[in-house]
């Protein structure tokens, strides 16, 4: 009789849509989460992440590309975007500051010569970081994105450049036009077995608040018709559906919302959080 | 049919006999000499500014000192920061793909620490770039490829800024 020990399972992480912001967006973190990953075998992130990866990332540098086409100048665009309140404004001042740090002589006066072109560079490094951004999400940073549950078009489409401007990130979503996914569909299949545990989680959680709100409003409606706006209000649960079955362990920064889904989908939830910013 | 579509709506009817004005609004008739000298003028220019840099990346090894280039090699830096400028506005290329293939490669060196992967970045793409005649976007894709290689960073400058020597920023000054 041979005394075979099994292999230990595979550990698989599903990156939820902060952590996989994280990873691209700053340094320090993306050295800490790359340490972190290593001890996972896979990699997992869902569709609807890249959705959310679209509407803030990806759709701010398209705004911000699309803008310095239109006006040619750097600081008009930066004062147009910025001076304004927007729920992105601190990603776009994050984007410009960044810009200018590399483009931007460590001292200058800036004149209508050289407004004019850093907004030309700004603009052409757009033009490439744009798709690129798509594509490390969707190709690069992780194993494999889950898709098959929600066929969700949104994700699958690349940003796309046109002569001088890229096209609609996230067109309305409308069945039978450029819609096949079948979110409706998911959301009536497994949200009566999860509503009863997730109202008990709403009352801490906005994000899961809204996330029934959108549940109920599909199963109590027949033609209900989601566009990415309503998918993305219920973001994390539909991430979290997305990967049930296939991923061992949840990551996110954001423990308040996915310690409870973790529990719920049973996932091993792992919280990321960065002591080495709160030590400086 | 074609010279009737690119015909001006206030010309003449004719199309036999155009009227002056529509001359005048075409780009006056180079010679194709002149065309000639002046692309090999771009050419030659471009070459001119990769064989100087080629050049000075070649000498910072001399300066490196472990992993980090030491203070000496400031002039190699300065030097290499003011040929890719002359290089952007060179003219050569396909479009702007020449100035897409300076503008990653200034996204990766300006303002940073320079460490051996942007050396070895440097080394290996700018005799690639040199040896080019036709820049267009296979050498903008060659230049991201290499970036990544080199274990650098493809989105510096944007929403990424790691190793930046000084951090800036527009604040808007309000009234009290």
């Amino acid at each position: 009789m041979s005394n075979v020990v099994p292999p230990p399972a595979p550990t698989r992480a599903l990156l939820d849509t902060t952590v996989q912001v994280d990873r691209v967006k700053t340094g320090a973190r993306k050295a800490h989460l790359d340490r972190l990953l290593a001890t996972f075998d896979w990699k997992l992130a869902a569709s609807m992440s890249v959705v959310e990866f679209k509407a803030t990332i990806i759709q701010e540098c398209i705004n911000i590309h699309n803008q310095l086409r239109l006006r040619g100048r750097l600081t008009a665009v930066r004062d147009a975007l910025i001076e304004k309140d927007h729920p992105q404004r601190a990603l776009r001042a994050h984007v410009f500051n960044n810009l200018i740090t590399v483009y931007a002589p460590s001292s200058f006066t800036i004149d209508d010569a050289q407004d004019a072109r850093l907004a030309e560079k700004a603009r052409i490094r757009l033009e490439r970081v744009i798709p690129g951004l798509y594509e490390w999400f969707v190709a690069k940073s992780v194993d494999s994105i889950l898709r098959d549950r929600l066929e969700c078009n949104r994700a699958n489409e690349p940003p796309r450049k046109k002569r001088a401007a890229f096209e609609t990130n996230l067109p309305i979503c409308r069945r039978g036009k450029n819609k096949s996914c079948r979110v409706e569909a998911v959301i009536r299949e497994a949200a009566p077995a999860l509503l009863p545990a997730l109202r008990t989680v709403a009352a801490s959680s906005e994000q899961v608040t809204r996330a029934v709100g959108v549940f109920d409003s599909v199963i109590a409606n027949a033609k209900s018709d989601l566009s990415h706006g309503d998918c993305r209000r219920a973001g994390d649960c539909l991430i979290a559906l997305e990967g049930q079955g296939s991923a061992t362990h949840a990551l996110s920064s954001n423990a308040r919302e996915w310690d409870p889904l973790s529990k719920l989908m049973g996932f091993s939830f792992v919280h990321v959080t960065y002591p080495e910013e709160k030590s400086r | 049919m074609e010279s009737e579509q690119l015909r001006p709506t206030n010309a003449r009817v004719s199309i036999d006999q155009p009227s002056p004005a529509i001359f005048e609004r075409w780009e006056p008739r180079r010679s194709r000499s002149s065309d000639h000298a002046s692309v090999e003028g771009r050419y030659r220019r471009f070459r001119e500014l990769c064989d100087l840099i080629v050049e000075e990346v070649r000498r910072a090894d001399d300066y490196m000192d472990a992993e980090v280039l030491r203070d000496e090699g400031l002039e190699v830096v300065v030097e290499v920061l003011a040929l890719l400028e002359q290089l952007y506005d060179c003219g050569w290329g396909e479009g702007e793909n020449l100035k897409a293939v300076v503008v990653a490669v200034q996204s990766q060196v300006n303002n940073a620490i320079w460490k051996q992967p942007h050396l070895a970045f440097l080394q290996e793409f700018m005799p690639y770039l040199r040896v080019r005649y036709v820049v267009d976007e296979t050498a903008v894709d060659e230049c991201y490829a290499t970036i990544e290689r080199h274990g650098l960073d493809p989105f510096r400058g944007t929403i990424s800024l790691d190793g930046a020597l000084k951090k800036y920023r527009i604040e808007e000054v309000r009234e009290a």
